[in-house]
């Protein structure tokens, strides 16, 4: 699945990777694929760009991290982004449940 | 491969100072970790068009402005608090020689002052503890305006003391007008107008500082129902 199928939802997934423990983007790419068996297979250049962006909202923090074997920035979810992530799984909920409703029938 | 991504890269980037430092060491770490497991080949096609990448680091002023809400909320508050202190001097002022009232309205106010402040302060840092204090502000707010809205102590004397001094300025500026009616209507306004203010301020910083944005699925969700 590409990133523009994934539009609108890139904050959602990556909040919900990070809130399971601090990560780097490398590793957050990483743990996407494994959690979506594939399925979600974003690039690099999606992904930072992102995590920027929810770090200037203030629902990351990050800082460098020198531990062998490179140096490498880590990202955290704040207080703010774990509030941020629960109304957004709430909204998720409806909208895929609202879909399946029509989708079903 | 490399080192020609991250020119063409740095070409294109409208990020600076020290973010763009930080982007491009980033970015570098990074491809040259995924050179390390893959071949640099595959690292940079991953990384996608070095152009698009630079300009979706670049974010829309509509976004920047999303995106600093919270601090917005802040500064909008210490400018309110900021624009407060002369209404403070003035009833100070006007207070009895001898009369306690004014320091005691003040010491009623400065805890809610005191924890706005420091949300601020927390959440202009981008400090947790800033977005974990806007509900208590909020609370504490709210109790606050209920009391000068009702006319409670320590508020009451506060207001009558300045009802007192407006009136008998008004009468010696304007004998013939009903000097204690005007100080009076005068009174109500500035409690009505600064109490309701201050709990939709305090309402919009939580708002604002939590991160909180409306739900939208409410009214699909009846519909569907």
């Amino acid at each position: 699945m590409s990133a523009s199928d994934l539009r609108g939802q890139i904050d959602l997934l990556l909040l919900s990777v990070l809130v399971a423990g601090p990560a780097h983007g490398y590793r957050v790419i990483e743990r996407l694929r494994e959690q979506s068996e594939g399925a979600f297979d974003l690039t690099e250049g999606t992904v930072y760009p992102a995590l920027h962006r929810l770090e200037r909202s203030g629902l990351l923090v990050s800082h460098w991290s020198d531990e062998a074997p490179r140096r490498r920035r880590v990202y955290a979810v704040t207080q703010t982004g774990r509030g941020s992530l629960a109304t957004r799984r709430r909204d998720w909920a409806a909208f895929a449940g609202a879909m399946q409703a029509v989708i079903a029938q | 491969m490399i080192e020609h991504w991250l020119g063409e890269f740095d070409r294109h980037l409208r990020v600076h100072g020290r973010r763009r430092r930080r982007v491009i060491e980033e970015l570098d770490a990074h491809l040259r970790e995924g050179a390390a497991a893959h071949g640099e080949r595959e690292a940079v096609r991953r990384m996608g068009d070095a152009r698009a990448v630079a300009e979706s680091f670049t974010p829309r002023a509509a976004d920047r402005l999303f995106e600093q809400r919270d601090r917005l909320a802040a500064l909008l508050m210490l400018a309110a608090m900021a624009a407060s202190l002369p209404l403070a001097r003035t009833l100070e002022q006007l207070g009895r020689p001898g009369s306690h009232a004014s320091a005691w309205f003040l010491a009623f106010l400065s805890p809610t002052a005191s924890v706005a402040l420091v949300s601020c302060l927390a959440v202009l840092r981008r400090r947790p503890v800033g977005a974990r204090l806007a509900a208590p502000l909020l609370a504490m707010v709210v109790v606050t305006a209920t009391v000068v809205l009702l006319d409670l102590p320590p508020s009451r004397a506060e207001f009558h003391t300045y009802t007192v001094a407006e009136t008998a300025q008004t009468r010696l500026q304007c004998p013939a007008s009903d000097a204690g009616c005007v100080a009076a209507d005068h009174a109500s306004e500035i409690r009505v107008n600064y109490s309701v203010g201050a709990v939709l301020l305090a309402g919009f910083y939580l708002g604002a500082a939590t991160g909180w944005t409306p739900r939208r699925g409410g009214r699909r969700r009846r519909a569907i129902a």
